[in-house]
């Protein structure tokens, strides 16, 4: 009660709309900078930067050509900018980091350095540690913080958490220990630390992925190498990888076809002795090429050269590097793409020779990708990611419910509905377009993972608050709209960022069917969003009366009574086909209609809930306002069947576990429970009135 | 003045019968998914979906009762006395639905039986006894001598994992054999005590059947217990806790049979224990009366099917680089009489002949059992559901109705929204 009197007492109607303006300018940015997308690598410099001006930042042109080179990660092939973007996502909670003179860098850049300047990168804070327990657990006591300048909790770089080796050991010992627990029973630390040990192995792997272009190793006892490279003079990496189906087949013809993998690449400088001295030299040299590239991180850059019907695998640099040292098979392409990628690594501090082998490196894995097929789409998913359309229509929404607010101040600057309006359409247009592109990218209907549940049921429901505000013209659900957007967008950012792994995985074998993605899940997913968006318009009847707003006018409240009553009938059609059509798959993939299984209890929850309801209305149990308490609950009821079963972990449905969803959804409940008990005490505390008014 | 039947009926088809049954079916319905992190999911069902009364945490009415008395609401209220007319036509089509939904789910729980098939490929045959066929004989019995299966040309068998059955095999001298089975439902009653006696003309004993334990191992008698008799060949039954959701262990049940020869010569017992490894178990025992030769034996219970099966590819496919499952498939050939046909069953893709329907839904050896097999199996789950497209066509009326009578109210909303909006004549508004 306190702060409506505040509002009326000491703010003018021009100080409050520019208050108004200034918070939803604030919360635009912040929201903006939650956002989990990448602004692109795009909006900086223009491409046309001359690959000569070279001053410690990547240029522009070379990080649009790194953007679009494949690679095959997680089962999928993708542009290098989705893997970076979601690398440093999953290890720094942002698409960014700093580096040490905290200027911020972009996935690309911040892979770059790792990659090209691995002692530069060990400067990057790119770890985020969520608790001071992690650092205290890793041996960084207080008076090596206090030292180290490492107080709370932040972003670390390497250097910061590492600057002795035995912390680095210390996280891996642990780690390994934490790996053990099951992952659902991990305390947070625990869960804390196993992260940080991913993120800092990936971040090692990235430092040593070209790290082969620098080794060099003596082979003048080394059978046909020897002429070239003398005693006292050393033979590099590739030289020695060109030779190594060469070696591998002298050392096989030595020790027979008995065992023609032993004595190399696992028990480095044990000697064979049936090998003669010259064996034994191409013997150590192949152990030590494959030791050379062993610690690099296996991620396949190297598409095979067969078709894809043969052969689907990806080969990463130890891949390559493995098959010629231990089997003595060696693909002429992927000699030549390592190579390039050496050359790349030698010619670092000459931005124009570094951009001119990045462009022959790109040409070839391009040329091998597009041969089989995998190429066509990158380019559409870099795009994608660049235009960020989700991040920008988060924006946009608040933008939109800034200008709604507006109106409600300034109701004669009906310009400016019609602009709010206009923009709400204009960026659920934008919402559309980035959920088909996901689509045109993937080959799948708009949902096939959580995530795109959260992104798809934003959308829906706005598209409904819309309709609905086109049928009666309330301005309710127009300024509902808007709320609904970013409030769902926010939480698919948050999400995204809780996983920090790409969020457009393979699906395992049960959910690779484009016609039950398109049909149940569809249907389910629009059962959801209406049952939570009666829920919502719920809440302007009940905080109403709890307000006692509007108490004058009971056309506001026989409208939204209404427009919830409408949205449940639309929930439950949804909803009950939608679950049926789930059992018909059950039945399909299974062999049962419906086995109580958890999600599809949760779904029976919904439906049986919008009955109740329903069935209440029409049979005069309850009225309006139990039929919104009653939405209200649906509403978390919804919560408990997309959400709160899936951290159950439990049945035939719980690859949607999702760790860290548990708080935010008790305070959903919290929110909604203390709603639904000020409606009661509001019913309770206006009942007595209507009584004495009709007596 | 109405009798106390009419208001029963009304009572019956009453929208506060259907309140309260839909609140307390979303009750059970609630508390059931929650004690699945306590209990395993058969359990779960037993306990709240397929009982009448639920006892514990919270006594509650169980999900059979609430979904028969639903049932019947729904057909009183919902289809025999709601008001015929346009405006209920959807709702009376949609109530259709779902009775219709609920009347297959019935016929569902009575009438499915469901197993599983694992062929090796390449070139086995489903008959799981690899060598000879069984002549099927007589496969049931009972005192009631009821549930009878038919005679008929043998084929592939499949088994229930889940339950168990007795079967009195006699071993023909021409190598046949002929099957008396007792299926679990008759037996899982006695796991509170008692016994129950099953008889048939062809046996020369009767067969009573006692302590049963769901999961139980056999454990050497004690001095005492000895010393009272207790006890089979020195071993007694140690019941054990029933295994619960998430644990990679599952129930072994045993019990007592004792074999009442008609001449009235002695009887003779045995304990009947299954266990994970064949050694551990007490099975199957081999009987001997007069010049007869008979085995009991405690298993999986076992169906026929009516064609046969051959694998002869299965294809298991991993994303690359991940170890995420891409496919699985099987490609068989199904035989009946004299045709062979060639199919493809994969997820989401089964085979459904002759009201049989199989699934893929396993593989193997395991790769920490044989990381390089010589060649794979497949497992099939096999279901016979004589409901097996009511789901489907209930959906689609459901939907049907649902439309209709949504489409009708929006219609009506719009028409009123419209009439709102237009500006009332001068005269009206005097």
């Amino acid at each position: 009660m306190k702060l409506p009197r505040l509002l009326h007492r000491s703010t003018s109607p021009k100080t409050a709309l520019l208050t108004f303006c200034a918070i939803a300018l604030l919360a635009a940015g912040w929201a903006g900078h939650a956002s989990a997308g990448d602004a692109g690598a795009g909006s900086g410099a223009p491409a046309t930067a001359p690959a000569t001006t070279w001053n410690g930042r990547w240029s522009e042109e070379v990080l649009e050509l790194v953007a679009t080179i494949p690679v095959q990660s997680q089962g999928r092939v993708k542009p290098l900018h989705t893997w970076a973007g979601f690398a440093l996502l999953g290890s720094n909670h942002r698409r960014s980091c700093k580096d040490a003179d905290g200027n911020k860098l972009k996935p690309l850049e911040w892979f770059m350095d790792a990659v090209f300047r691995p002692e530069h990168s060990k400067n990057h804070r790119c770890f985020l540690i969520a608790t001071t327990e992690v650092l205290d657990a890793i041996g960084l006591t207080e008076d090596v913080r206090e030292r180290r300048k490492i107080k709370k909790r932040d972003r670390y770089s390497y250097n910061d958490l590492f600057a002795d080796e035995k912390d680095r050991r210390k996280l891996q010992s642990l780690a390994a220990d934490f790996h053990k627990v099951d992952a659902k029973k991990r305390t947070r630390v625990e869960m804390g630390i196993v992260m940080l040990e991913t993120s800092v192995r990936m971040l090692e792997g990235l430092n040593h992925l070209v790290a082969f272009a620098g080794v060099q190793m003596p082979v003048s006892e080394v059978p046909g190498m020897g002429e070239r490279f003398p005693a006292g003079t050393k033979a590099g990496f590739m030289e020695i990888l060109e030779a190594t189906p060469r070696l591998h087949a002298l050392v096989k013809s030595e020790r027979g076809a008995m065992d023609p993998h032993a004595g190399h690449g696992h028990d480095h400088g044990a000697k064979d002795p049936k090998l003669s001295k010259q064996g034994q030299a191409a013997d150590d040299v192949l152990t030590g090429a494959f030791a050379a590239v062993r610690r690099s991180l296996s991620i396949g850059m190297f598409p095979p050269s067969g078709p894809i019907s043969q052969e689907k695998q990806w080969f990463a640099v130890t891949d390559v590097v493995g098959l010629s040292t231990l089997r003595g098979m060696l693909d002429p392409g992927h000699l030549e793409a390592m190579r390039v990628l050496g050359d790349m690594a030698a010619s670092v501090g000459d931005q124009r020779q570094f951009t001119a082998h990045l462009k022959d490196y790109h040409e070839r894995v391009r040329k091998m990708a597009e041969a089989r097929g995998e190429y066509e789409k990158i380019e559409q998913e870099v795009a994608f990611y660049q235009l960020d359309p989700f991040g920008k229509s988060l924006v946009l929404y608040l933008i939109a419910f800034a200008l709604l607010g507006v109106t409600w101040l300034r109701p004669q600057w009906r310009w400016l509905e019609i602009a709010a309006w206009g923009l709400v359409w204009g960026t659920l247009a934008l919402h559309t377009y980035g959920i088909v592109q996901r689509c045109l990218i993937r080959d799948r209907p708009p949902i096939s993972t959580l995530y795109e549940t959260v992104i798809f049921i934003t959308g829906t429901g706005v598209l409904t608050m819309l309709l609905i505000e086109h049928m009666g013209r309330h301005k309710v659900a127009l300024a509902l709209a808007p709320i609904v957007g970013a409030l769902g967008l926010f939480i698919g950012a948050r999400y995204e960022v809780l996983k920090g792994t790409d969020t457009m995985p393979q699906l395992v074998a049960v959910l690779d069917t484009n016609f039950w993605l398109a049909t149940h899940v569809t249907a389910i997913s629009i059962g959801y969003c209406a049952g939570l968006i009666a829920g919502l318009i719920a809440h302007v009847y009940v905080l109403g009366k709890v307000f006692r707003i509007k108490q004058d006018d009971p056309g506001f409240y026989r409208v939204v009574g209404k427009m919830v009553y409408g949205t449940l009938c639309f929930a439950l059609l949804f909803s009950l086909v939608g679950t049926i059509l789930g059992g018909i798959w059950a039945n399909d993939s299974w062999g049962r209609f419906w086995g109580w299984d958890p999600k599809e209890n949760g779904a029976l929850l919904i439906c049986i809930a919008q009955l109740a309801i329903l069935h209440g209305r029409m049979g005069g149990l309850f009225k309006t306002f139990g039929v919104c308490q009653g939405a209200i609950f649906g509403g978390m009821i919804v919560a408990f069947s997309w959400w709160g079963v899936n951290l159950l972990g439990i049945g035939l449905h719980s690859y949607g576990f999702t760790s860290g969803v548990m708080r935010g959804l008790m305070i959903f409940y919290g929110i909604e429970a203390a709603v639904m008990l000020a409606g009661t005490y509001a019913w309770w505390r206006d009942r007595p009135k209507k009584k004495a008014v009709a007596a | 003045m109405r009798t106390f039947w009419q208001k029963f009926i009304d009572f019956l088809g009453s929208f506060e019968l259907a309140f309260a049954l839909l609140v307390l079916l979303g009750l059970v319905t609630f508390v059931g998914t929650m004690d699945q992190q306590n209990l395993s999911l058969y359990d779960v069902q037993k306990k709240y979906f397929e009982s009448w009364i639920v006892t514990s945490p919270v006594p509650m009415f169980g999900g059979r009762l609430l979904l028969s008395v639903f049932f019947v609401n729904m057909i009183v209220g919902g289809i025999v006395r709601i008001r015929k007319g346009k405006s209920t036509l959807g709702i009376l089509i949609s109530h259709v639905g779902i009775v219709a939904l609920l009347f297959g789910s019935f016929i569902e729980d009575q009438f499915k039986t469901e197993g599983q098939l694992t062929l090796w490929a390449p070139e086995r045959f489903s008959d799981i006894n690899g060598n000879g066929v069984f002549d099927p004989g007589e496969r049931f019995l009972d005192s009631n001598n009821n549930g009878r299966f038919d005679d008929g040309e043998s084929g592939a068998q499949y088994r229930d994992p889940d339950t168990w059955e007795v079967a009195v095999t006699e071993l023909m001298p021409t190598g046949a054999a002929r099957e008396y089975v007792v299926p679990q439902e008759h037996f899982e009653k006695l796991e509170d005590g008692g016994s129950t006696r099953y008889q048939h003309g062809q046996l020369p004993f009767d067969v009573v059947l006692s302590g049963y334990a769901r999961n139980a191992r056999p454990r050497p008698v004690t001095a005492g217990e000895a010393r009272d008799g207790i006890g089979l060949g020195g071993f007694v039954l140690a019941s054990r806790p029933a295994v619960r959701a998430g644990e990679r262990a599952r129930n072994w049940p045993g019990l007592v049979v004792t074999l009442q020869p008609k001449d009235g010569s002695r009887a003779q017992a045995t304990l009947l224990c299954k266990s994970a490894s064949e050694s551990q178990g007490i099975i199957p025992w081999p009987v001997r009366m007069g010049e007869r030769r008979f085995q009991v034996d405690l298993r999986n219970r076992v169906w026929d099917l009516p064609f046969r099966v051959r694998l002869n590819r299965f294809v298991h496919e991993k994303h690359p680089g991940i170890q995420m499952a891409k496919e699985y498939s099987s490609y068989v050939t199904k035989f009946q009489g004299t045709r062979a046909t060639d199919l493809h069953i994969t997820m989401n893709e089964p085979l459904r002949h002759e009201g049989y329907t199989l699934y893929q839904s396993g593989w193997g050896p395991p790769p920490e059992i044989d990381p390089n097999p010589s060649r794979l199996y497949s497992t099939f789950s096999v279901v016979a559901n004589p409901s097996d497209q009511v789901p489907l066509w209930s959906c689609l009326v459901i939907a049907l109705g649902l439309l209709i009578h949504f489409m009708r109210k929006l219609v009506l909303h719009l028409k009123a929204e419209s009439r709102r909006r237009t500006p009332k004549p001068q005269g009206e508004m005097a």
